[in-house]
């Protein structure tokens, strides 16, 4: 717990300094890192603790992007569209929660992967609103610096990943994970599954929500392909499996590796580098079903911890 | 003595298509007894305990429990209303270790939770295994978390389905002395068992049930000797079949 703390505290003071030392062009891509763990830590709040594959977050960004756009557009400071994407956002995912967390396994991952479909098609046919597939370019006046965005995406990283570091140590993760190892028996010992998975939903909604505003002010430009990515869906599922699912750090890591892999290689190997990604994902899921961060952990010692005494206590 | 049943079903059915599960069950479980609950394969005993948990909610009838009509209530209500029930196949959180197992369970906001937990679990001797997965639990063991784990509720009556099924010798001496001691506490149990010996030391009274319906209750011994339920588990009887045809 300590240790997550302080090493949670230098990357953040880390990345803070970073506008400092690095050129647009770094900042830039480590503006896209940050975007990417906010998600991937948005996704594992719902499908990594709680088992539900969601293939359609993406759509949750979509509408992030859309409403912080026209906000913008229409007039609104940044940072308050910022706020009423998130609330949109959320406010979407719950009746949509309530609906489809009611389907199972493959079942809840395919009516997800419809529902960014549904948005997609939503962004590119109501014209009026939209303006379809010629998409919306915002006027470079109306848009924060590159450093601003730069820091308001760290701010929602370190949000979506506090989140979870947060939920983790509480009853309500131990919760989440129990449906995730059998839902039948959660609920068989006093767990309300459905309440529990609609929070988790909704909550997993107001990141992807307001990144996806801020990701609309740092390309200036959004179309309902861009936001409303498929890839988009297949990079948080992939993310946090790499790194280790229902984990504090895992998806970071998950994020981090496929994010530098990509940079590194996509100059020298324009198409290659997506098929080393995918020899690595197909690599790990062999080898590490539980994600990288599955090895680094350290095995626990049965019988040496202080817990087995305070346990052996107990029971006289 | 109406206040002295803690459970009691009336006339309760549960149908698969024209599968006739249940067919108007009535059974009372007194408290602080612990009751058994026999009967051949498939006679319907997994199903009874289903549709009183809350797991199937597709019966019809009455189930009261301490007077409180609770079907159609969702399992997690039932539980927090005192009734809890264990698998007749484990079904420990594998990916979650044995304390989290029985913390998962506990009421919440109970600050004495873990306490709780680690005394249930050095109870039982389990406290080097109390940080391992339940996936690295032996199956015996896994039986033992899981029954531990419906007590942390402090339920005030039990459904065990076979709770010794797989278990070796000495882990199966720990969990009926676990038994006897919780019922000692003020826990009723309703206990489904394959094992007559179990069921005559343990239980009084004892329900049998046979292709959906009680066709036999009372002491062990009444049980036993009743040609019904002879009947039921070996088949009609030479003699009998003699008299009949």
């Amino acid at each position: 717990m300590r240790l997550d703390l302080s090493l949670g505290l230098i990357l953040v003071l880390l990345a803070a300094l970073a506008p400092v030392a690095t050129n647009d062009y770094q900042l830039s891509f480590l503006l896209q890192l940050l975007l990417m763990v906010a998600l991937a830590q948005s996704w594992n709040l719902i499908s990594g603790m709680t088992g539900y594959v969601s293939f359609g977050h993406a759509v949750f960004f979509g509408v992030g992007a859309y409403t912080g756009a026209l906000l913008l557009v229409a007039g609104h400071s940044w940072w308050a569209a910022v706020g009423w994407a998130a609330l949109i956002a959320t406010a979407l995912a719950l009746p949509i929660g309530l609906l489809t967390l009611r389907l199972h396994g493959p079942y809840f991952a395919i009516a997800m992967l419809g529902l960014n479909e549904v948005g997609r098609t939503v962004a590119t046919l109501w014209v009026d609103l939209t303006e379809g597939g010629d998409g919306i370019a915002l006027s470079p006046a109306l848009l924060p610096a590159l450093e601003t965005n730069y820091y308001a995406t760290l701010f929602l990283a370190v949000l979506a990943t506090l989140a979870i570091g947060v939920v983790l140590g509480t009853r309500f993760g131990l919760e989440l994970q129990a449906i995730r190892e059998d839902e039948g028996a959660a609920e068989m010992v006093g767990v309300n599954t459905t309440r529990d998975k609609v929070i988790a939903f909704a909550a997993s909604a107001v990141i992807p929500g307001a990144a996806g505003a801020v990701y609309a002010y740092y390309t200036s430009f959004i179309d309902p392909l861009s936001v409303f990515l498929p890839a988009l869906n297949i990079q948080m599922v992939a993310m946090v499996l790499l790194g280790g699912r229902g984990t504090l750090w895992g998806p970071v890591i998950g994020v981090v590796i496929v994010m530098s892999v990509r940079e590194l290689t996509w100059a020298e190997f324009p198409t290659l580098h997506l098929a080393l990604l995918g020899a690595l994902m197909i690599l790990v899921i062999l080898f590490l079903p539980e994600g990288i961060l599955s090895v680094l952990r350290k095995r626990r010692g049965p019988g040496s911890t202080r817990l087995a005494e305070e346990c052996r206590q107990q029971g006289e | 003595m109406v206040d002295d049943i803690i459970l009691e079903t009336r006339g309760l059915r549960r149908d698969f298509g024209g599968v006739q599960a249940l067919r108007g069950v009535n059974l009372q479980v007194h408290r602080t007894s612990i009751t058994g609950l026999i009967g051949p394969n498939g006679s319907g005993k997994t199903t009874l305990f289903q549709v009183v948990s809350g797991m199937d909610r597709g019966g019809n009838g009455k189930v009261l429990f301490n007077d409180q009509p609770i079907l159609g209530l969702r399992p997690w209500q039932i539980y927090r209303l005192g009734l809890a029930r264990t698998f007749q196949l484990s079904r420990v959180f594998p990916g979650l270790t044995v304390l989290q197992n029985l913390l998962v369970a506990g009421r919440p906001g109970d600050r004495g939770a873990r306490k709780r937990a680690l005394g249930l679990i050095g109870r039982v001797k389990l406290c080097e295994h109390v940080n391992a997965l339940g996936s690295e639990l032996s199956y015996g063991q896994q039986r033992l978390v899981e029954f531990l784990r419906v007590l942390m509720c402090n339920p005030a009556l039990i459904l065990l389905d076979e709770p010794a099924a797989g278990v070796n010798p000495t882990l199966r001496h720990i969990l009926w002395e676990l038994v006897r001691h919780i019922n000692g506490l003020g826990t009723s149990v309703l206990i489904i068992e394959h094992n007559m010996n179990v069921i005559a030391d343990l239980c009084d009274p004892v329900y049998v049930l046979n292709e959906g319906e009680i066709i036999a209750q009372g002491d062990f011994d009444t049980v036993r000797a009743d040609p019904r339920v002879l009947e039921a588990y070996f088949g009609r009887t030479q003699r009998s079949g003699g008299t009949t045809s």
